[in-house]
């Protein structure tokens, strides 16, 4: 085959296990936590247009509330980007940091609990968030307790993001 | 830390003075009247009858202002204060309540006005319609129909059946039809036949799926209506232009508007406040609550107005239960909206605003952790605290001050500055990640132990200090003992056994029968999970931290790429600087007030709070669009 400007072979066969390993964590940290956000925002979202069509004023709250379960999004793309600066992957294709079998695997094992909980405890938080907003369409006074309601499901989510920080933070 | 101490009062005084005493305890707004009812004495019909009038004025006015404000020309911004109010205008809103309630009369007017033309323009516009495929057909409407010698019908045929029904229309002998127009797959047709084949063409009509169009009441050619409908809809147009002129002409009288509903609004309260007390043919009672500082004024400004009157101070009786007003510093102040968002404290409980605030702003600070963003939030929240003082979003402008300036302060020691590391940091949260962990569970220690201080303090005050000792002392000396035993094994070993010994035995005391104490004693001490949970819950300011940090730092990298990308590169680098940085901000200046909430209403008051209170509730000046000037 002709060589062209993008040959895989020959990209892969530079890249070790432990190098698939860790850019795959990166990967499902990133995918997992942000559908999970996707789907939490789309739930309240959903709530909100209903309540803001019948009372316009509480839009603020509204997107507050809606905004709630979008972190999980966050957190699993900061545990992906430090995967990538611990893989040294902004510093050029050339420059990436070695890394073993083990080191590989325990990073992705790092990528886990952020992954799942973000990707979970955002539905679940999508869900508290659009009750929240129901309340918030009977009382508008009671923005307060809809918010910290919905703060408590996301404790799960920055334990996990913690987790996954101190484990791949200390795998190289 | 203070709930204001409350007052019953009672104030007998002349119906004749009524409305004035009212007036006074108004601008004072330090009594909450509370509802009375004996049934030997009769409501008073009258001011239900004013009182309802009243709700129907203030109803109208608002609408009348909801209508006009879209045009009004000096809309006051979210950050300027509502004009004021003082005695002189009051007066001469009232004088002139005729001529506001004749604008708001005209633009309700205007308001009926407006949907009768949207009927008729509808039924127009309907007609149109109709009548618009028949343009070209020059006969008179009227003339259309049937006599016995004749028929001359406006039919509409699907388009495929043409030529079909032409052919067998053609062999009837006396009958023709005529294409006026095409609408989509229909034809719309002039159908001409001699009285005598009648029959013959219905069956026609009948087969190729045709139909007639009536035109009820409609005189002339199709072309004529035409036009006059469109004369018709052009007026329309035209009144619509002028009413709209007039309502923008109108909307110049909303300061008149709103004031006048203010100044209703204020008389609606006072009359609600009227009502609950009760009157005799020349006398009435009122009871209410007043806070015992507020007494004496209150005694002296009402004797002003009414010399005759009668007034008495009580304390509360042991089953009554006063409303709670939270009274602190100024700084503390803004704080107590979120307590309230919590729930009122109890009047016999304790108000925690001043306990709580220095941890809830430190807090806020260790979460957003970025200097820079500090410094942006704190000068914005000072700009829009700086312009509304403490109404309105001022006190939440106010606690975002704080918060920012906390901010800056944890942003230095940890060396963020825009998700740049600028110099080395005292603490550094991505490379000394343990040690940063370690000051927010230390940092949820001293706030947890404060709880318990808080909830011994309650104990000590209600003179029972063997309770602290139980519930509190021994926890604590349980808590203090095993971090000691770090730095000394034997004497921090020593407190904590005295401290678990202490909460085995005393735990358990109000249960009965010596299992049950012991049962009670060891379920306690088994709740030392819960006090670890609860540390492990402070994680969370050093996660929060690293969030903002990381993603500030992406931000920058981000931008730095397309730095490199030449001058187009220079305006998308800072078009994702100034977008990405304020989004990280919003999202985690948002992220951080929700979770110091959180901290503060889980783990904090989780230990000594005692809620269910209910707001201090004055008769006061409540406007919503002006504010009532305050006169000594």
């Amino acid at each position: 085959m002709e060589s062209t400007g993008f040959d895989l072979v020959a990209l892969l066969s530079q890249l070790s296990i432990g190098q698939c390993l860790a850019l795959i964590g990166a990967a499902i940290a990133v995918f997992m936590a942000g559908c999970g956000s996707a789907r939490g925002v789309g739930i309240a979202g959903e709530a909100g247009a209903g309540v803001i069509g019948e009372n316009p004023d509480v839009f603020g709250q509204v997107l507050v509330l809606q905004l709630l379960p979008g972190t999980q999004g966050i957190y699993g793309f900061l545990i992906g980007f430090i995967v990538m600066i611990k893989l040294n992957v902004l510093g050029g294709a050339g420059n990436w940091t070695e890394l073993s079998f083990a080191q590989g695997l325990q990073i992705l094992a790092g990528c886990l609990p952020v992954a799942i909980v973000g990707w979970r405890s955002a539905i679940y938080q999508g869900r508290v968030a659009a009750s929240g907003i129901q309340l918030l369409g009977k009382r508008p006074e009671s923005s307060g307790q809809g918010i910290s309601m919905t703060v408590m499901v996301e404790t799960y989510a920055v334990l996990a993001l913690l987790a996954s920080f101190l484990i791949i933070w200390f795998a190289v | 830390m203070a709930i204001a101490e409350m007052k019953k009062l009672r104030l007998l005084a002349l119906r004749k003075d009524k409305a004035r005493l009212l007036k006074v305890m108004q601008k004072l707004g330090c009594v909450q009247v509370v509802e009375q009812a004996d049934e030997a004495f009769p409501a008073d019909t009258l001011s239900a009858q004013k009182l309802e009038e009243l709700q129907k004025t203030i109803g109208r006015l608002d609408l009348a202002i909801a209508r006009l404000s879209p045009y009004d020309m000096h809309k006051p911004g979210m950050l300027s204060l509502p004009p004021e109010a003082g005695e002189d205008q009051v007066t001469l809103a009232e004088a002139g309540r005729g001529d506001t309630m004749k604008v708001v009369e005209r633009v309700e007017e205007i308001e009926r006005t407006r949907g009768e033309l949207r009927t008729r323009e509808n039924r127009d516009r309907a007609q149109l319609e109709m009548l618009r495929p028949w343009e070209a057909m020059d006969v008179p409407l009227d003339k259309l129909g049937e006599t016995r010698s004749a028929l001359v019908w406006a039919i509409t045929l699907p388009q495929k059946n043409l030529i079909a029904f032409e052919e067998r229309i053609k062999a009837l002998g006396p009958a023709r039809i005529d294409p006026v127009s095409r609408v989509r797959d229909e034809l719309n047709l002039l159908l001409a036949a001699h009285g005598s084949v009648r029959e013959g063409v219905e069956e026609l009509m009948r087969e190729h799926g045709a139909s007639i169009v009536r035109f009820e009441g409609v005189q002339g050619s199709a072309a004529l209506n035409l036009d006059l409908l469109q004369g018709k809809l052009k007026r329309i147009e035209e009144v619509r232009a002028q009413l709209q002129q007039e309502v923008q002409q109108l909307a110049g009288h909303l300061p008149e508007l709103r004031l006048l509903r203010d100044v209703e609004a204020l008389e609606r309260s006072r009359l609600e406040a009227g009502q609950r007390c009760i009157d005799t043919r020349s006398a009435f009672l009122m009871t209410g609550w007043v806070p015992a500082e507020k007494a004496e004024a209150l005694k002296a400004a009402l004797r002003k107005v009414s010399p005759e009157c009668e007034t008495e101070f009580l304390d509360p009786e042991e089953d009554e239960k006063p409303p709670t007003l939270l009274q602190n510093h100024r700084v503390v102040a803004p704080f107590e909206t979120i307590v309230r968002m919590f729930s009122t404290p109890d009047p016999r409980g304790v108000d925690p605003s001043f306990v709580m605030m220095p941890f809830w702003v430190c807090f806020f600070g260790m979460m957003v952790s970025d200097a820079g963003y500090g410094v942006v939030l704190g000068l914005a929240a000072a700009f829009v605290w700086w312009r509304l003082g403490d109404r309105g979003l001022g006190k939440m402008a106010f606690i975002l001050t704080m918060g920012g300036l906390s901010t800056v302060i944890w942003g230095s020691i940890y060396g963020g500055w825009f998700g740049t590391t600028p110099y080395k940091p005292v603490l550094d949260p991505m490379n000394d990640a343990l040690k940063v962990l370690v000051l927010c569970v230390v940092v949820g220690f001293i706030h947890l132990v404060a709880g318990m201080c808080m909830s011994a303090y309650l104990s000590i005050k209600r003179g029972k200090p063997l309770e602290a000792l139980f519930d509190q002392g021994f926890w604590l000396m349980i808590l203090v003992g095993i971090p000691l035993i770090l730095v000394n094994g034997t004497l921090g070993g020593i407190i904590a056994v005295i401290g678990a010994l202490g909460v085995l035995c005393t735990a358990g005391r109000r249960k009965k029968g010596i299992v049950g104490k012991v049962l009670g004693g060891l379920g306690s001490l088994y709740g030392i999970t819960g006090y670890l949970s609860d540390l492990l819950s402070y994680a969370r300011l050093f996660g929060m931290g690293l969030a903002t940090g990381v993603i500030g730092m992406v931000v920058n990298i981000l931008a730095g790429l397309l730095w490199g990308a030449g001058p187009v590169g220079y305006v998308l680098a800072i078009a994702v600087l100034l977008g990405l940085h304020t989004f990280n901000l919003f999202i985690n200046a948002l992220g951080a007030y929700v979770h110091s909430c959180r901290l503060q209403f889980i783990e904090f008051f989780g230990k000594f709070y005692e809620s269910g209170g209910r707001d201090f509730a004055p008769l006061r000046e409540d406007t919503r669009y002006v504010m009532m000037s305050r006169e000594k």
